[in-house]
């Protein structure tokens, strides 16, 4: 079963490469207009990086303790809008603040992620020492 | 494993090589030739590697293992995946074959747009809780 987080996390990568797409078609005819760093944000940052992180979230091994991707999910997200409004309001500060909420969220994901990152023996041992006999 | 995700991963895998030929190509003639002009090559080998290898790989392996559709149906609608590898795999061909025109850029972008879309509109019911 997908977690509910996960559903939220691969949706919102998915509105996020139909948008990138869409941007990339509008900047070939005027590339002053949208530059290629916009398109290229939003396929890396906003739809490959999320749907790699809401399908490991989903399908790492989920033996014993489980750290929730909400959070950092929320932060990524933050992050990701903050990035987005600084294409509007051009500010560097905003724009800086996006990309390190941006990264504080993905060191976040990781730490949430990597514990669940192991070898098929250490989750059936877990197994075997958390069952009843 | 479906048939489509099969030509996708192995179509993925072909580009990767493409991808890599083309920036060692780039990195052994830097000086942009009337054939293949500098910036245009780089577009069109980034593009090979984020669209034609990254992105399929990933629909790929998503179309793949992701939530069945409906006990009769466990892939969804299929016909829209191969759409989805019909336009991502001629849109990253025609940005690659036209670098140098402006037709390549618009007829590949585009048909890379529709493989998005339809790559959207067959996994979309396929991300959910159950």
């Amino acid at each position: 079963m997908m977690p509910r987080t996960s559903v939220f996390i691969i949706r919102a990568s998915m509105v996020a490469l139909v948008a990138g797409g869409m941007l990339g078609l509008v900047a070939i005819p005027s590339p002053i207009t949208i530059p290629a760093r916009v398109h290229a944000d939003a396929m890396l940052l906003g739809f490959m990086l999320p749907f790699a992180f809401g399908t490991a979230a989903w399908i790492l091994p989920k033996r014993g303790k489980v750290r929730a991707v909400t959070i950092p999910a929320i932060i990524y997200f933050g992050g990701l809008l903050t990035l987005s409004t600084s294409y509007v309001i051009p500010l560097p500060s905003i724009e800086i603040t996006g990309r390190s909420v941006l990264a504080v969220g993905t060191i976040l994901f990781a730490a949430a992620l990597l514990p669940r990152v192991r070898h098929i023996t250490a989750v059936r041992r877990h197994d075997h020492s958390t069952s009843p006999n | 494993m479906p048939l489509v995700s099969r030509f996708m991963i192995k179509s993925a895998f072909a580009w990767l090589l493409l991808a890599l030929i083309g920036g060692a190509a780039i990195a052994a003639w830097p000086v942009p030739g009337d054939f293949w002009p500098g910036a245009a090559a780089r577009a069109a080998v980034v593009h090979l590697l984020t669209v034609g290898w990254l992105t399929q790989l990933i629909f790929g392996v998503a179309h793949w293992l992701f939530p069945r559709y409906s006990r009769e149906r466990p892939h969804g609608a299929v016909w829209l995946v191969w759409t989805a590898f019909a336009g991502l795999n001629l849109g990253v061909a025609g940005r690659l074959l036209g670098s140098n025109a402006a037709w390549g850029e618009i007829i590949g972008g585009g048909l890379q747009f529709v493989g998005i879309l339809a790559i959207t509109a067959a996994l979309w019911p396929r991300i959910r809780l159950k």
